[in-house]
């Protein structure tokens, strides 16, 4: 009998099949996406070199030299030229990774985390709770989004905080209309109404129940809104807020450049392009990414 | 039925009402007094008093909102701070100017959308497809500013072949004129709704053509471009409301290509009226927007609920 | 519903955005349709004159973002009077801009002369110029001025504009009353003693015609009637202001036919729009573009003129409260660096108030850039590893130049000494904004303000760093600064006046309560075809000169 039961012990704790099977054809599918793979190196390249840019440049982000200023792109010396204050565009893009890659994917991460739980628990216990809590986020979803970021923004005065806050409040109504309607999909589930049955209480029954089946779905639309905030975050700085001189990041590079489009278009562009770059990176691997949790179904 | 239309009309209210409030509130935590935009530095005691009385920053910050919206219901919505005109003659007229823009980005990228995301769904392999895929994903990817500024260097810098800002030549009010300048504009703002509504469309219409009443469509000897009609009108509904929303958006977010373009629309405005504390027409235009932007999204629901039997429980 | 009418509301509500889009296509007009473009006169390439040419539009793109208002006072600031209100109307006296090479002073306007009485200083008293007549035919006359000074001064006053006063309201602090004496003369009386600068204030007090605004009431601005150069035709908000040349005026009658003002606020707009031919007049371009225009044939112009950039220090608290730290932080900045490298020459170093040309320059060594010495005051100071401060800057704003730019410079030269300044940057408005609160509440941590200031009349050393002084942000006090001032202000003799200014001048060049950074040369760019035009040293410009060659 402990023989036999060792052997069952075995097979419960090695893995069962379809789980390995599951996970070759989600990873199978992702690879299978046109430019995924080149896609999330790109990424990791992007995200590597603003961690590591003091070691790939030796300019100093903050020093410009102003007779050498607004040199064009492929120079000697300036592989990406110089902006208005003679300093190196490509170490000011490389450490302005920095402040656009944050401001681009923590409101996500904050967003995901508040809308989920609003979201979630609006789906679970519905009725007044829901009605409350929804109405609330239709409030803020009836502002066009750009326009409440930048109203917040000049509210909340400068520093990245004034980015991430607005882009996050921007964020959450959509997140959490998504996470509400997923659970309301699986609620009429069976498994859902065994759990509740058993007694356990409703906390235990999201977090062990409702989580595991829902999170998926939430996730990958988290990961499509990643280029929205990117996007914005940079759109905002753009038009000067929250990043002040001289902190390099990609779209205040932009404003700051913008003067000289008519005298140095190319090198205009330049910082936007780095932002288009990595907005089509996080689009191409959240489209992969949806379409692989599809595979698995 | 009527009662779930009803039950959405009071919803809307509702959150308009609320939507009142945030605006007003954001307004006064905004940095900068609005009183202190208007007097000048050298204003005697009696000037001041006279600004303070007429604009009625005296009273409490409730009997203020009470007035403001009262006002407001009335289509009073006092003067700019800036140059003294009726609030609500910039509000319409820049609402007037983000219109044409809206339309003028929408028609392009709808129309194109749907040829290029239909042709894509038909004829997966071909080159008109990969031209959807890039304009799809590249579409939600480039930024409208940097588009913006793209545009304007290869057209304006380089080509001088379009002009790159306002809304018409200097004396000349022709709708020529104003196609001129409305192109840049429209692309860039249109961009991201066309990377959109082409992987809506492509997506739709390849599902629905997998669907089973598509094949008894065939079977039934049905030619190709009839069932083409049907497979669309399936796809309709949900193509029509994220067009609509997508409409709603550009006119309340195209500040960054008014901006850049120097279009006189309500993005612009409310830009330029924060930063310059003329917190009346920042109010109005906030207020204004939110209101257009949640009756597109009311009578987008309401079509659905009519159009839609499941949905009229 | 039935498939039919689904597409047919569709069809409903996409049809009725599309008429209202395009229905009210042109863009709504405040007043009559704006005049055809007038015959433009065909003037053979050189044999002619250019005096004698007559004709033609000229287009200008102004700095600021927004269309001055037209109403008897304006809005936009300095921008707004240059363009619009010198335009429109005249006022008692005005600005002498004919002169390049000569310092800008203030001669006759709607007033031929003016004197002081001997009896009662307070008294000044203006006899009026006869056969003035207003755009709508109406006479000018004392009753005008009464009733102009009125709608400014006077909140009983049935014809009062909140707006009007508000926006002239600086100029108004010397005046206590003034009467008719009869229809060709007025008196004025000031606030202070022996006040010689009211006429540096008259200028921006603009007469419009009585009868017009008795008429038209809230409607005036949108069909004003002066006494200018130019009379008003139409304006399309946020485009354009149109005016035509008023035949009939008391002075230099204009030589263009049409005048077209434009405001684009964003300066690679209003080069974008010089070069594509849609102005023929382009205010501060983009430095860099100047070498570029000039190959083209364009016309650079600039001048030295009384308009200089500078920081407003806070000397209430803080690091700058402390002459010696103000004076190492003046030479921290390498000016010549930032006009040659950055402005290329469309500014020029300077260290104090007044520009070289001004009659109150003062002939002393200034602190100039000198890094060492800027270490040395600052740990003489108490401050040897140097201090964090922060500095309220514009984006934009008429006469700011480029702030942006500029301002990074200096926060690099002032990182150089130790002084590390964080860039505070908004809306011009913003500036204002600290003007009135002070260096307290919620900008008590701000170490100074970027802005720029005319300086083409001695009340501003009052005004600036006067115990007092409405533009005395730092509430700056200097017992012997304002004695200057004030023997100044006693002085009967111009000369020794402008002596007294001159030691007031040597006074604020060693305390530096306001670091002055560098001096405006007003660039401007204009067309080939526009000529004669002359850039006086002046903010000001005489559109009258003007002609287009064809």
């Amino acid at each position: 009998m402990f023989v036999a039961s060792y052997a069952q012990d075995q097979e419960r704790l090695s893995e069962p099949d379809f789980k390995k099977e599951a996970r070759a054809r989600f990873l199978h599918t992702f690879a299978a996406y046109p430019m995924a793979v080149p896609a999330l190196i790109l990424l990791i390249v992007i995200l590597l070199s603003a961690v590591f840019a003091p070691a790939l440049t030796p300019y100093n982000p903050f020093d410009g030299v102003a007779a050498e200023r607004l040199q064009s792109v492929g120079t000697p010396g300036h592989l990406l030229g110089t902006d208005e204050q003679g300093r190196d565009i490509l170490t000011r893009c490389l450490f302005g990774g920095r402040y656009s890659l944050v401001m681009g994917f923590l409101p996500v991460a904050i967003a995901t985390v508040i809308g989920s739980i609003l979201g979630i628990i609006s789906g679970y216990f519905g009725k007044a709770y829901a009605q409350i809590v929804m109405r609330t986020l239709d409030v803020f979803y009836a502002f066009p989004s750009i326009l409440l970021a930048i109203a917040l923004s000049s509210v909340l005065g400068s520093g990245l905080s004034s980015i991430i806050i607005p882009i996050s409040v921007i964020l959450v109504p959509p997140i959490a209309r998504v996470a509400e309607a997923t659970v309301q999909d699986i609620m009429p589930e069976d498994f859902i109404e065994a759990a509740q049955t058993s007694g356990a209480g409703a906390l235990k029954v999201i977090v062990f129940f409702v989580i595991p089946n829902t999170f998926g779905r939430i996730f990958i639309y988290c990961t499509t809104q990643f280029s929205v905030s990117i996007l914005s975050a940079s759109g905002l700085t753009f038009l000067g807020l929250g990043i002040s001189a001289p902190t390099p990041e990609w779209g205040s590079m932009l404003n700051a450049l913008r003067q000289q489009i008519f005298i140095k278009p190319l090198l205009t562009i330049v910082p936007g392009l780095f932002i288009f770059v990595t907005a089509l990176s996080v689009n191409i691997l959240s489209d992969a990414l949806k379409d692989a949790l599809e595979a698995t179904g | 039925m009527i009662r779930v239309i009803l039950k959405r009309i009071g919803l809307a209210f509702l959150t308009l009402f609320g939507v009142t409030v945030i605006v007003f509130a954001l307004l006064q935590m905004m940095p900068g007094e609005p009183i202190d935009s208007i007097v000048p530095l050298d204003a005697s005691d009696a000037l001041r008093q006279a600004i303070i009385e007429k604009y009625g920053f005296d009273k409490p910050l409730y009997v203020q909102y009470f007035c403001w919206l009262g006002n407001a219901l009335r289509g009073n919505f006092g003067n700019s701070v800036s140059d003294n005109r009726l609030v609500l003659t910039i509000v319409s007229e820049a609402l007037h100017n983000t219109l044409i823009l809206a339309l003028g980005a929408s028609i392009v990228a709808f129309l194109l959308s749907i040829v290029i995301g239909v042709y894509s769904a038909y004829r997966p392999k071909s080159i008109l497809s990969w031209v959807g895929t890039i304009f799809g994903i590249g579409g939600i990817s480039i930024p409208n500013y940097c588009l913006s500024l793209i545009l304007i260097g290869i057209f304006s810098v380089t080509l001088h072949v379009l002009p790159s800002n306002g809304m018409y030549f200097s004396g000349d009010y022709s709708f020529s004129s104003l196609l001129r300048h409305l192109i840049l504009p429209a692309l860039a703002a249109g961009a991201m709704t066309l990377g959109i509504m082409t992987r809506m469309v492509r997506s739709s219409v390849a599902e629905t053509r997998n669907r089973s009443f598509v094949t008894t469509l065939r079977a039934k000897g049905l030619s190709e471009p009839a069932i083409m009609r049907h497979v669309l009108r399936n796809s309709f509904p949900t193509l029509l409301t994220v067009a609509g929303l997508q409409f709603g958006y550009l006119m309340g977010g195209s500040t960054m290509v008014e901006t850049i373009f120097s279009w006189p629309g309500i993005g612009l405005i409310i830009y330029q009226s924060i930063f310059t504390s003329d917190f009346p027409t920042t109010q109005a235009a906030i207020l204004i927007v939110a209101v257009i932007f949640v009756s597109i999204n009311l009578i987008i629901d309401l079509l659905r609920i009519v159009a839609d039997p499941r949905l009229r429980k | 519903m039935k498939k039919r009418t689904r597409a047919l509301a569709f069809t409903l509500t996409l049809a009725m955005l599309l008429v209202c889009a395009f229905s009210g296509c042109a863009p709504q007009e405040q007043a009559s349709s704006p005049t055809p473009a007038p015959a433009e006169s065909s003037a053979p390439a050189s044999n002619q004159p250019d005096e004698g040419t007559t004709g033609g539009t000229l287009t200008i793109a102004m700095t600021c973002g927004a269309l001055p208002n037209t109403d008897s006072q304006p809005t936009q600031g300095q921008e707004g009077y240059r363009f619009v209100s010198f335009q429109l109307y005249d006022a008692l006296v005005k600005w002498d801009i004919s002169s390049e090479t000569e310092a800008s002073t203030i001669i006759p306007g709607l007033a031929t002369s003016w004197e002081q009485d001997p009896n009662n200083p307070k008294q000044w008293t203006f006899h009026l110029r006869e056969g003035v007549k207003f755009h709508d035919g109406t006479d000018f006359n004392a009753d005008c001025v009464i009733f102009a000074l009125d709608r400014v001064m006077n909140p009983d006053f049935e014809y009062y504009s909140t707006s009007c006063a508000a926006s002239v309201g600086n100029f108004l602090a010397n005046i206590e009353s003034y009467a008719k004496v009869d229809d060709y003369t007025v008196t004025i009386d000031t606030v202070q003693d022996n006040n010689a600068y009211l006429i540096y204030d008259l200028p921006y007090v603009m007469i419009p015609s009585m009868q017009a605004v008795m008429e038209k009431g809230d409607g005036f601005a949108d069909d004003p009637v002066g006494s200018g150069p130019f009379k008003f035709v139409s304006k399309i908000a946020g485009q354009e202001i149109v005016m035509a040349r008023n035949d009939n005026y008391w002075g230099n009658v204009a030589k263009i036919d049409t005048l077209i003002l434009k405001p684009i606020a964003d300066p690679s707009a209003r080069l974008a729009a010089l070069q594509s031919g849609e102005v023929d007049w382009a205010e501060v371009v983009p430095v860099e573009s100047v070498t570029a225009l000039e190959s083209q044939g364009y016309q650079i112009k600039l001048n030295d003129y009384p308009h200089a950039w500078l920081y407003i220090m806070n000397t209430e608290s803080g690091p700058f409260a402390d002459a010696r730290v103000r004076q190492a932080f003046s030479m921290s900045i390498d000016r010549e660096g930032l006009c040659r490298d950055m402005l290329l020459g469309v500014g020029t170093p300077l260290a104090q108030l007044m520009y070289p040309g001004s009659p109150w320059h003062a002939d002393v060594d200034e602190y100039d850039y000198d890094v060492e010495g800027a270490k040395a005051l600052l740990a003489e100071a108490g401050y040897p590893d140097g201090f964090t401060t922060t500095f309220v800057c514009p984006t934009s704003g008429s006469g700011n130049m480029f702030p942006q730019m500029m301002n990074e410079y200096i926060q690099k030269c002032a990182a150089q000494v130790g002084i590390n300044i964080k860039l505070d940057m908004s809306e011009s408005e913003r500036v204002w904004d600290v003007m009135k609160v002070g260096f307290k509440d919620e900008y008590a941590e701000v170490g100074a303000l970027n802005t720029s200031f005319y300086t083409m009349f001695p009340n501003v050393f009052q005004k600036f760093a006067g115990t007092g002084g409405s533009f005395n942000t730092g509430n700056y006090s200097n017992p012997e600064y304002d004695a200057c001032i004030e023997k100044a202000y006693a002085a009967t003799d111009p000369e020794e006046s402008t002596g007294y200014f001159i030691q007031a001048e040597e006074i604020f060049a060693e305390e530096l309560p306001w670091v002055i950074v560098c001096n405006d040369r007003n660039l401007r760019v204009l067309a080939p075809h526009v000529k004669n035009f002359v850039q006086s040293q002046s903010w000001y410009a005489d559109l009258t000169t003007v002609t287009i060659e064809k």
